[in-house]
């Protein structure tokens, strides 16, 4: 038996109120590629944050080709041949890629940069690890896939021998991915070990020879690629779910509210987020889009709102389509919206529970005449939300910041009820909360469904999308997937989550 | 009903607490430097206060500064609620200003009618010069700071063509202008007894409307909202981008209307050419335009704040023409608060060391 490259034991890390790694034991062979899977929040950015000093931990021990090892900062972790590419790259867009690949190990004659030997240092290990790229380019010019390239040979010039690779296909075209997994069998080939963090079973499968699996901060699996299927794969990563009571009524779903038809729509930065997508919620449901985070639900949610403008395709609201629409006339067609990350789209921190809950309405003639305010109006709402939502606060005049999480989405879910929207999008509305919050937003979401009301709950928690949906609509890479009903090919989700649609 | 008045009075003082910290601060650091130049900080700040109180010029002038200062730092406040930094008062106000000379130059009317028509004027075209900067920011991410200072000296270059080429031509000579009264009828009504117009009493009435206009209107609200939040103003509907550019037409207004004051204000209105040359040589009315950036920033934004921490600089700035031999070290004191206003944080250690919020679960 080979004495293990890395050997992780019993490794603990806990973050005030969550324990974000629990009692996680890994081994990485030399010369493998080891693939960790897990959902958000499963603990597999912690752990190897941790194994390349980033975090402290609270116990365990890690070793080193049968040595223990003391990593208290990346240096340390540099030092002992670890190598870290994080999602978001660190190179300097106005060096070029060899300036980048010596910053900070650079090559000195006499106090200055040798450049000559700079070059042919880069050279050498360009050619020894086969990872071809355009040294005088400037690091802003090259498209992501070299960027990334760059990073991992900045790593490798540092000595690293287990490189460890955060989600790196997320940037990726799928071209680039490809291009990129070459790259990683002739590292190893070479004899580097190969770390890589992801949440796709696919790609996991084609390019691993073993296998972690964590879920919660635990690791549920190891296995070895040869030997697993797409579906163990899924169930270890979602875990047998306990579905909690909620009160129900019948299913009966009426008429359509929203139609979403081959939409595309993106952002600045991803302009093709949302990609040749397609659902409908009905009156009298909730319709949970399940999807690892970053798969287009931001960008999605903000063009249906009319934050953004589709690129092509039609949104349908109550038989109108909303394409050109502002968010105001969008919203005036009874949609409630409880956006993703309260304290930063939800409430002003700096106003006041009353002032709050009448954002976007001040000019209603609820809360105005002629353009003057009715305070005493606006307080009987707050008072009215913060009694029927049980807002926990000594009064309606608290300003928004001073809340605990649970009671600011109180007042945000409060505030969009209030209205009796007839479609209700509530984006990650218990991200972050307590038990006893998270439990209450989602009674309100089902009752607001018992009463006729659809809801489009959008949501990275399966546990939360499983309990809730009367249909579950699955978004990867910008499109629908997969659809499943209540209770029905549940077993599918964990396989559509991953990117495997549904055969 | 009454007690919650309370409430809002004891918070209006509490918040008043870190400018009068800053002030003393300041007057305390510039009394050290009056003391390092050999001069009894004592006796600068009593001529100074002398100045300005003692004589009823002195008070007139007080009164005179008072407006413009007030009203110029609405015109930072407001565009500020909407977090759009409006920088330009003294160009819309030079504008404002100047405008107003030429409705009374050119467009005789009725009495009342006449100083009436040239404020208007004066705001019209104050709101539509800083509505400029405000749709580059809104619309073209063009910081409003820049854009604002930027326009201040394209204001005063143009208002020196207007002067120059425009209205000396057709009248007067340039040198004529420093005796220029404009006719009774066409300025503000004077205020008994003193050398100034009614416009301080605009300009406290304005400011009362502008506190309630921010707190107590729809509009206001929306203003409100995006300064303190754009992204959830926006998800909820409100266009942050036409709020700040409404803002900036406001903000515009209530520096086009600070001008129009200066200049038909009795005893100001035979010396506006001169002040104007002044401001081409970057001295007099420039100051005024940055003075109420500074009495906004004492009245840590508010607008009834502003009335007081303007009363402060008014009587300052018309003190200093008392002492003036040392009128730069009046300049230096101003600059030394400012800078103290502008670090409040530091004013707040200085209060309370370790000051927590409270969480409510």
């Amino acid at each position: 038996m080979t004495v293990p490259m890395l050997r992780m034991a019993g490794i603990r890390k806990t973050f005030p109120g969550v324990v974000a790694v629990d009692g996680v034991d890994l081994t990485v062979d030399p010369g493998e590629v080891m693939g960790i899977l897990g959902e958000n929040g499963a603990g597999k950015s912690t752990l190897m944050n941790i194994l390349y000093g980033l975090y402290s931990f609270d116990a365990g021990t890690i070793e080193m080709q049968g040595k223990k090892v003391q990593i208290r900062n990346s240096s340390d972790a540099i030092a002992l041949g670890l190598g870290m590419v994080h999602q978001a790259f660190t190179l300097v867009p106005n060096l070029t890629v060899m300036e980048n690949i010596i910053l900070g190990s650079e090559p000195t004659k006499n106090g200055v940069i040798d450049k000559t030997e700079a070059r042919r240092q880069v050279e050498d290990l360009v050619k020894q690890v086969g990872l071809d790229i355009d040294l005088d380019a400037l690091a802003e010019d090259l498209p992501t896939g070299f960027k990334q390239r760059v990073e991992i040979l900045k790593a490798l010039r540092r000595g690293a021998k287990i490189l460890i690779l955060d989600e790196p296909t997320a940037v990726l075209t799928p071209l680039e991915a490809e291009e990129l997994f070459r790259s990683i069998r002739r590292l190893t080939e070479g004899g580097s070990t190969v770390i890589f963090i992801t949440h796709k079973l696919k790609e996991v499968m084609a390019n691993t020879q073993r296998i972690t699996i964590m879920r919660k901060g635990k690791v549920v699996a190891t296995l070895d690629t040869k030997d697993a299927t797409i579906d163990e794969l899924a169930n270890a990563m979602v875990g047998r779910h306990v579905e909690r009571k909620f009160a129900f009524a019948p299913y009966k779903p009426g008429e359509v509210l929203l139609k979403v038809e081959k939409l595309r729509a993106g952002s600045k930065h991803k302009p093709e987020a949302v990609n040749d997508c397609s659902f409908t919620v009905r009156a009298g449901e909730i319709v949970g889009l399940a999807g690892v985070e970053g798969n287009g639900q931001t960008e999605l949610v903000e063009c249906i709102v009319g934050l953004t403008k589709p690129s092509s395709g039609t949104i349908i609201l109550r038989e109108r389509v909303t394409n050109e629409m502002s968010t105001s006339e969008i919203l005036k067609l009874s949609v409630g919206h409880v956006p993703e990350d309260r304290a930063l789209n939800g409430l002003i921190l700096d106003f006041s529970i009353a002032e709050n809950v009448v954002l976007g309405a001040a000019e209603s003639p609820d809360f105005s005449r002629q353009g003057f305010m009715l305070p005493k109006k606006v307080r009987e709402f707050a008072r009215s939300v913060v009694r029927a939502f049980n807002v926990s606060a000594p009064g309606i005049d608290v300003k928004a910041r001073n809340l605990s999480g649970g009671n600011q989405q109180k007042v945000i879910v409060g505030r969009e009820l209030s209205g009796q929207p007839h479609l209700l999008i509530a984006h990650q509305p218990t991200r972050g909360l307590d038990v006893a919050s998270t439990e209450y937003i989602q009674s309100l979401l089902v009752e607001a469904r018992n009463s006729g009301r659809g809801v489009l709950l959008v949501s990275a928690d399966f546990d939360e999308i499983l309990d809730l949906s009367d249909r579950i609509v699955v978004l990867y890479e910008g499109k629908i997937i997969g659809e499943l009903t209540r209770g029905v090919g549940i077993g599918e989700l964990g396989k559509l989550l991953g990117g495997v649609a549904a055969s | 009903m009454s007690r919650q008045m309370g409430a809002a009075l004891v918070g209006a003082l509490k918040s008043a607490i870190p400018s009068i910290v800053a002030l003393l601060l300041g007057l305390a650091a510039s009394s050290i430097l009056m003391l390092a130049f050999r001069l009894n900080p004592l006796e600068v700040f009593g001529s100074v206060f002398v100045g300005a109180l003692g004589t009823t010029s002195g008070q007139s002038l007080v009164l005179t500064y008072l407006a413009s200062y007030i009203l110029l730092a609405l015109a930072f406040i407001v565009p500020g609620k909407a977090g759009i930094w409006n920088v330009g008062g003294q160009g819309q106000a030079i504008l404002g200003g100047i405008s107003a000379a030429l409705v009374i130059e050119f467009v005789p009317l009725p009495p009342i009618l006449w100083p009436l028509a040239a404020v208007l004027v004066a705001c019209v075209v104050g709101a539509v010069w800083a509505s400029i900067s405000g749709m580059l920011e809104a619309y073209r991410n063009a910081s409003a700071i820049v854009t604002t200072i930027m326009m201040n000296f394209v204001a005063q270059a143009f208002a020196s063509f207007l002067l120059l080429y425009v209205v000396a031509i057709k009248s007067r000579t340039v040198s004529e202008y420093n005796y220029v009264v404009f006719p009774p009828a066409a300025t503000l009504p004077t205020f008994p007894f003193y050398n100034t117009s009614i416009m301080f009493i605009v300009a406290i009435l304005v400011a009362i409307g502008t506190a309630f206009f921010l707190s107590r209107t729809a509009l206001g609200y929306n203003i409100r909202a995006t300064g303190l939040g754009a992204r959830p103003a926006e998800s909820k509907g409100i266009n942050p981008r036409t709020t700040k550019v409404i803002a900036m037409l406001l903000g515009g207004a209530l520096g086009g209307l600070a001008g129009a004051g200066d200049v038909l204000s009795v005893g100001r209105g035979c010396l506006f050419v001169a002040c104007y040359q002044e401001g081409f040589a970057g001295g007099w009315f420039g100051g005024e335009g940055f003075a109420g950036i500074a009495v906004a920033l004492v009245a840590a934004n508010s607008a009834l704040g502003s009335v007081f921490s303007a009363v402060f600089f008014a009587i300052l700035a018309s003190g200093t023409a008392a002492v003036f031999q040392n009128v730069y070290v009046v300049w230096a004191t101003q600059g030394i608060i400012i800078l103290f206003m502008a670090a409040p944080y530091l004013s707040r250690r200085i209060l309370n060391a370790g000051w927590r919020k409270k969480q409510w679960t």
